[in-house]
């Protein structure tokens, strides 16, 4: 049968309770102190990390917009280019969109480009039509999904064709990877 | 005469009288004078005498700390009301009580200390409703009681308080018919009225064994101390057989007479038992009872002979006894229980919340590093694995703005170039390239047309350095032109003006159908004409007259310009 502790029992008891708290806080206070304040310390360090990373990646908001919208506008995504096809496929598109806004394709040049400008190539091409039509062309050639920029344009009037005239181009198609390479000069 | 019970009881046992304090203690005894202020309350200097003087008896006994005590107080400032309440338990018990003694007493409750004891048993309502519990109430102000306790408290005594009068009933219990206790102290005595056993009222007095001893004082014509000393010989059975008893007797019966003014026969019930040191004298009741004209029996309740303990202390031990605890009516601040249980708890919890917080305080930066330094490390090397992008995002901006920045206005130019021709001329080339060089071949109808056309060209804010290098009269009488110009920077330029869309959306619609893209270009006013049938120019502009072709304003034609172009061209 348990025993009830009398006063004098659980008065000892508490002294004693008091008498190990101080000895622990003695022998271990310092060294837990010191724990706790070095897992403070690297959380402090962390926290201004993560300040710092944050203030870095701030102006990068308003980057991500204008860069969305200009993808948008352009209908392209830079990184998905690849530069050994990015030439073909851009003349493709520039046909097709040629062929599709009723615009008669006439002779057409590939060229290399130049690395120091920054070129995969440029294309001459050469065709005829309508007016509305041609001008559609040159409308729709900032929309074929391909970093295209017209370097010289020609228009002469056509007398084979009513209402029609001849366009000629010199079509320059830009390299995404020379714009990489820039950033990263030493690689 | 009854008797008094022998001394048994253990603790402490404290009597506080108008004029002096007793402490009983085992088997010793301790008596205290008290000075009063004008207010009833300890003097200063009394209360620190006091608690000296306690402290020390305390001491001599071994137990000066962690000490209870029961303390019997005077009448002085004690009211004592019978009150009917609803028949309850517990806490709802106390409750209505409390609620009752505001309304009853003149002071709030938060003022008073006070105890309570059932009166019976509870009797249901005479038209049936809810059953009635009567109790007797006593009050104090609770100043009273802070000033015994602050003094006890000082000495390591904890008190629990109840009423001397109380006290004395249960040492001897009253009959059950009416009766009245009359507790002879030296200046002050106490009256107190009993029905059936049950107090109805207390009185303090200002008649006491003083009196008496004032009384043969004046009677005999000795001093005060005599006097006392042949009042304290009438206690003493041989005393009644002296030579001055008659004169005793008739100062004891004229001190008994301005008792009696101030006592009503009527309110005392059928006996008068008197305590008290005085009461020891064996003819006090006799004289007592003829003085008020026997209407009342008096008899003494007798005291333990010598220096024992007062009738108050005695009934405090035997109702302690009899209880095993408490006497049955104590008094305390705000009735007791029912607040210190509210208070107490409330007490301890707001501290150790308090101490919770503070320490939550101090170890929540250290909680917080434990507990967040995981997920911030995750989150972080996350961020700085993702960090690579920013770079392909500013290589992916400055390709896209570099890509918009460097297409040249081709669309832009034509269109300003076809609302600046004026009517009847034709195009017969137009170059342009990524450099601001556009070189044009026109022709013109006369002259001042081609005058206007650069005017305007300037105008537009677009142009600078247009020049016309070549113009000629050509076969058909018209002005072939070759013009240059140059385009302004993008900052130069003036914006466009919006022109609301116009009809010719259908004819876009006619040069056949865009796949993938909705905007329309914006149609040039210039338009290549259609090539005659014939090989001739077909002219829409009449052919200036032969005398002054440059300076005749051309017909209005309220279609669009046309230009015209030649085969040869």
């Amino acid at each position: 049968m348990k025993r009830q502790l009398t006063p004098k029992e659980k008065r000892t008891i508490r002294i004693a309770a008091v008498g190990v708290a101080i000895y622990l806080v003695l022998f271990f206070g310092s060294s837990l102190w010191s724990f706790f304040t070095d897992r403070r310390e690297a959380y402090d360090n962390l926290v201004q990390q993560a300040t710092d990373l944050r203030n870095v990646i701030k102006p990068y908001e308003e980057k991500t917009g204008t860069a969305s919208n200009l993808m948008d506008r352009f209908h392209m995504d830079p990184v998905q280019l690849k530069r050994a096809s990015v030439l073909a496929e851009a003349s493709a598109a520039i046909q097709h969109a040629a062929a599709a806004g009723r615009v008669g394709l006439g002779p057409i040049r590939e060229t290399p480009g130049r690395p120091s400008a920054r070129e995969a190539g440029s294309i001459q091409f050469e065709g005829n039509g309508q007016i509305a039509a041609v001008m559609g062309l040159l409308h729709n050639l900032d929309h074929i999904g391909f970093p295209v920029i017209i370097d010289n344009l020609e228009l002469t009037s056509n007398p084979q064709m009513p209402n029609g005239m001849k366009v000629k181009m010199t079509i320059v198609v830009l390299d995404f990877d020379a714009w990489k390479a820039k950033e990263q000069p030493h690689v | 005469m009854n008797s008094l019970p022998s001394n048994n009881a253990t603790g402490l046992f404290i009597d506080i009288g108008q004029s002096s304090l007793q402490a009983v203690f085992g088997d010793d005894a301790f008596a205290f004078p008290i000075e009063r202020g004008e207010n009833g309350r300890l003097t200063d200097l009394c209360r620190e005498r006091l608690a000296l003087s306690l402290r020390g008896f305390l001491s001599k006994k071994g137990r000066a700390t962690d000490l209870s005590a029961f303390c019997a107080i005077g009448a002085r400032g004690v009211s004592m009301r019978r009150l009917t309440l609803p028949a309850s338990s517990g806490d709802e018990l106390r409750r209505v009580l409390r609620l009752q003694i505001e309304s009853e007493f003149p002071l709030s409750p938060e003022e008073l200390a006070w105890g309570s004891r059932p009166v019976g048993s509870p009797n249901a309502s005479a038209n049936g409703g809810a059953a009635k519990q009567e109790l007797l109430v006593v009050a104090v102000k609770k100043e009273v009681l802070e000033d015994y306790t602050s003094v006890l408290v000082s000495c390591g005594v904890a008190p629990t308080f109840t009423l001397a009068a109380l006290s004395r009933a249960d040492l001897h219990p009253p009959p059950t018919a009416s009766c009245a206790v009359l507790d002879i102290g030296r200046t002050h005595s106490e009256l107190t009225s009993f029905d059936h056993g049950v107090p109805t009222s207390i009185r303090i007095l200002a008649w006491g064994g003083e009196t008496i001893t004032r009384a043969i004082q004046e009677k005999l014509a000795v001093s005060h101390d005599e006097a006392e000393k042949l009042k304290m010989a009438l206690d003493q059975p041989s005393a009644l057989f002296g030579p001055q008893v008659p004169l005793l007797q008739s100062a004891t019966e004229s001190a008994l007479a301005e008792l009696a003014e101030v006592i009503r026969p009527v309110t005392l019930g059928g006996t008068l038992y008197l305590t008290g040191k005085s009461a020891r004298n064996p003819r006090l009741a006799a004289l007592l009872a003829g003085v008020l004209s026997d209407a009342v029996s008096c008899e003494s309740l007798a005291q333990a002979p010598g220096g024992g303990p007062s009738a108050v202390i005695a009934g405090l031990m035997k109702s302690t006894a009899r209880n095993g605890t408490a006497p049955p009516l104590i008094l305390e601040s705000g009735g007791g229980q029912m607040v210190t249980r509210q208070v107490r708890p409330a007490v301890w919890k707001w501290a150790a919340a308090a101490v919770l917080l503070a320490l939550g305080a101090i170890c929540f930066p250290y909680a917080e590093a434990l507990v967040f330094k995981p997920f911030l490390e995750k989150k972080l090397a996350a961020l700085q694995a993702d960090r690579g992008r920013l770079t392909t995002i500013d290589q992916e901006l400055e390709f896209l703005k570099f890509l918009k920045e460097n297409q040249p206005p081709y669309l832009d130019t034509i269109y300003l170039l076809a609302k600046s021709a004026p009517q009847g001329t034709s195009l017969e080339s137009l170059t342009m390239s990524r450099h601001p060089e556009i070189t044009l071949r026109l022709k013109m109808p006369n002259s001042q047309g081609v005058t206007d056309f650069r005017a305007k060209l300037i105008d537009t804010g677009w142009f600078t350095n247009v020049m016309v290098e070549e113009q000629a009269m050509s076969p058909d009488r018209r002005m072939s032109v070759r013009m240059t110009a140059e385009l302004r920077a993008a900052q130069w330029r003036k914006p466009l003006p919006v022109e609301p869309p116009s009809t010719k959306t259908d004819r876009q619609r006619l040069a056949g159908p865009v796949p993938d893209f909705n905007m329309p270009p914006p149609e040039p006013m210039m338009m290549m004409p259609q090539p005659p049938p014939t090989g001739v120019p077909v002219q829409a502009a009449p052919a200036p007259p032969p005398g002054g072709p440059d300076t005749q304003t051309p017909p209005r034609v309220r279609r669009r310009p046309r230009i015209q172009t030649t085969p040869d061209s």
